[in-house]
């Protein structure tokens, strides 16, 4: 018994050499990335005056970033994503407001574990079907929520909101302000750790391997892979992430209202999401930055009809870029990836 | 090692109410290699499809590595069978004939989606395959079909498996290609520590590769014993598996052509 050695001697000369080709296509993103990570901090320099609709930003990114998992990687469509952001949001909340919890890192954790764990038990349901069956079930997951915290206005507080809740300072050392200082940067630092979390777990073989079950999930249990664990996974796993996202904006805004859990806010997060494009972790980024940079901008201008323009505009860009706005850079990745093979 | 590493007895199987392998039995030893022979329509891929856990298993039992695949408690009208997803993880490694690899994955992404971290790590698939690693970075889509195959084999063995299945790997493939993957499956089965079925239409191609064969005939075993002597009778294999067992021109062995 010799295990298989390799004996193609004759094929030494290419082997042999080091390949770095794919450490160069690994290093030449990242200096892009760099630069996009250094907008936060230019964002809280030249616009300090708009840090509450920074930390809005990055609250959806969060959010965003959380539907790209379940929707870009694992390819489930759901229109029932509030769900798990409103769950967080009343978690962070009632723990504060209920509670007298007010430590906003115990509360992000706590809001995780509670939206993870409505992940569990909605994900049986929402795994069963496929395509619209499935996109049915998420969307009655939403209105069945929705209508829970609206009944239990004794603890959610209904249609008026969950007030009472007071945050401790970040760290036991900064408290949260009135010019959202505070609230900016630790918004912006969540989003960034859990940007770094996620875009781990998709260059993973698991983050890899629900990628190839989006492609051909009928190949995959031959491969070893069990597509119901492999999507649960991923399906709670996001749950948890747009629960943080939905704390955050209890945290930041002290209050929560039941539109966190209202279908409007699952379909815009669809929406921004498509519209930065989907499958690419940064797509779900860029898409918060332009959608509600836009929404704040139209709503400005025409606080009356800024959903027609903002309508409009989002089928422009959707009909003249059809993968998103960070679509718009495949061909520029194509030509010099091309470049690099005939280097 | 006194079990063999598969042992399949009376075994029926098909799709739907629909039966295509009937009593079929069979033994495999780790490490050995198995032509499995027939026309079309036999029942060839069927057999590799049922070990796999995709079809309707009648009667019959099949042991892999100590453990049942389908058992057939007496109450019960179904068998209960070992998902698939864990047969890949018990060792069972299946390259079916659409390759089905991952378009819009990179070729090192297509073998990493499944890495479970065996004993095949990417140099070795790398030293294996070296066409592979000059496209590793290439789309799954951007490649040859040969190339593909030779993925779908590769990515077969990032599961580490004790057996691999293999189903018409040379089929419509260049002459070229076909001899680099002979290359690739006799280095397989010559190491001691893969078993292989594999399955094929043209039998003198695979003869010499494997250490016994067993032909089937309209779901039933028709023959299973040593290659060698097989590759000596031309006669019985022609009756077995009508022209498609004869030599022709473009299927000459590997060594006869540049």
């Amino acid at each position: 018994m010799t295990p298989l050695t390799p004996t193609s001697s004759d094929r030494a000369g290419p082997a042999a050499t080091v390949d770095l080709a794919p450490l160069r296509r690994a290093a030449r993103p990242r200096a892009l990335e760099f630069a996009f990570w250094l907008l936060p901090v230019a964002a809280w320099f030249l616009f300090p005056e708009n840090l509450a609709l920074l930390t809005q930003i990055a609250i959806t990114a969060i959010f965003a970033l959380s539907l790209d998992l379940v929707l870009g990687y694992a390819g489930i469509v759901t229109l029932g994503h509030a769900a798990f952001f409103g769950v967080g949001a009343y978690a962070a909340g009632m723990l504060s407001a209920k509670l007298g919890i007010g430590d906003p890192l115990l509360g992000l954790v706590f809001a995780a574990a509670v939206s993870a764990l409505a992940g569990a038990i909605t994900s049986p349901f929402v795994l069963r079907g496929t395509g619209l069956t499935r996109l049915m079930v998420t969307i009655g997951i939403g209105m069945m929520l929705f209508e829970a915290a609206n009944k239990a206005n004794d603890f959610t507080g209904g249609v008026d909101g969950l007030q009472g809740i007071e945050m401790t300072p970040l760290l036991g050392l900064w408290s949260f302000d009135l010019w959202g200082k505070t609230a900016y940067v630790y918004a912006v630092a969540v989003l960034f750790v859990v940007f770094l979390v996620a875009r781990h777990v998709v260059g993973s073989p698991f983050g890899l391997s629900l990628r190839a079950i989006h492609m051909n999930a009928a190949r995959m249990p031959a491969l070893g892979v069990s597509v119901d664990a492999r999507l649960t996974a991923a399906w709670i796993a996001a749950a948890a992430i747009a629960g943080i996202a939905g704390a955050l904006l209890t945290q930041t805004t002290q209050f929560v209202s039941i539109d966190v859990l209202g279908f409007g806010r699952s379909a815009e997060i669809l929406l921004i999401l498509i519209l930065g494009g989907a499958g690419r972790l940064y797509g779900a980024l860029v898409g918060a930055i332009v959608f509600v940079t836009l929404h704040h901008l139209l709503a400005d201008v025409d606080p009356e009809y800024w959903q027609l323009w903002i309508g409009l505009v989002l089928i422009g860009i959707v009909l003249f870029a059809r993968n998103g706005l960070m679509g718009v850079v495949d061909p520029f990745e194509r030509l010099l990836a091309r470049k690099e093979t005939k280097r | 090692m006194s079990e063999p590493l598969l042992e399949v007895v009376g075994l029926s199987a098909g799709h739907g109410d629909a039966v295509v392998l009937e009593d079929v039995s069979f033994t495999l030893e780790r490490g050995e290699a198995l032509a499995l022979l027939g026309r079309n329509g036999m029942g060839k891929t069927t057999l590799l499809t049922t070990l796999m856990g995709l079809t309707r298993v009648h009667g019959g039992t099949m042991r892999f590595a100590g453990r049942d695949l389908a058992a057939a408690p007496s109450h019960a009208r179904d068998l209960v069978a070992m998902p698939t997803h864990a047969r890949a993880r018990a060792g069972l490694g299946w390259v079916p004939q659409e390759r089905e690899i991952f378009p819009s994955l990179t070729v090192e992404e297509n073998l990493t989606a499944v890495d479970v971290g065996g004993r095949w790590s990417l140099e070795r698939i790398w030293s294996m395959f070296p066409r592979l690693k000059d496209r590793r970075a290439n789309m799954g889509g951007q490649l040859s079909g040969g190339e593909q195959q030779m993925l779908a084999i590769a990515r077969a063995l990032m599961l580490d498996p004790a057996l691999l299945l293999l189903d018409e790997p040379m089929e419509g493939l260049a002459p070229l290609i076909v001899q680099e993957l002979f290359r690739i499956i006799r280095e397989m089965t010559r190491s001691g520590d893969l078993a292989v079925i594999l399955v094929e239409q043209h039998a003198h191609q695979i003869l010499p590769l494997t250490d016994r064969a067993l032909v089937l005939e309209r779901g039933r075993v028709v023959h299973l014993g040593d290659s060698a002597p097989l590759v000596e009778d031309p006669h019985r294999l022609d009756r077995w598996l009508g022209v498609a067992g004869a030599p022709t021109l473009g299927d000459m062995p590997a060594e006869t052509t540049p």
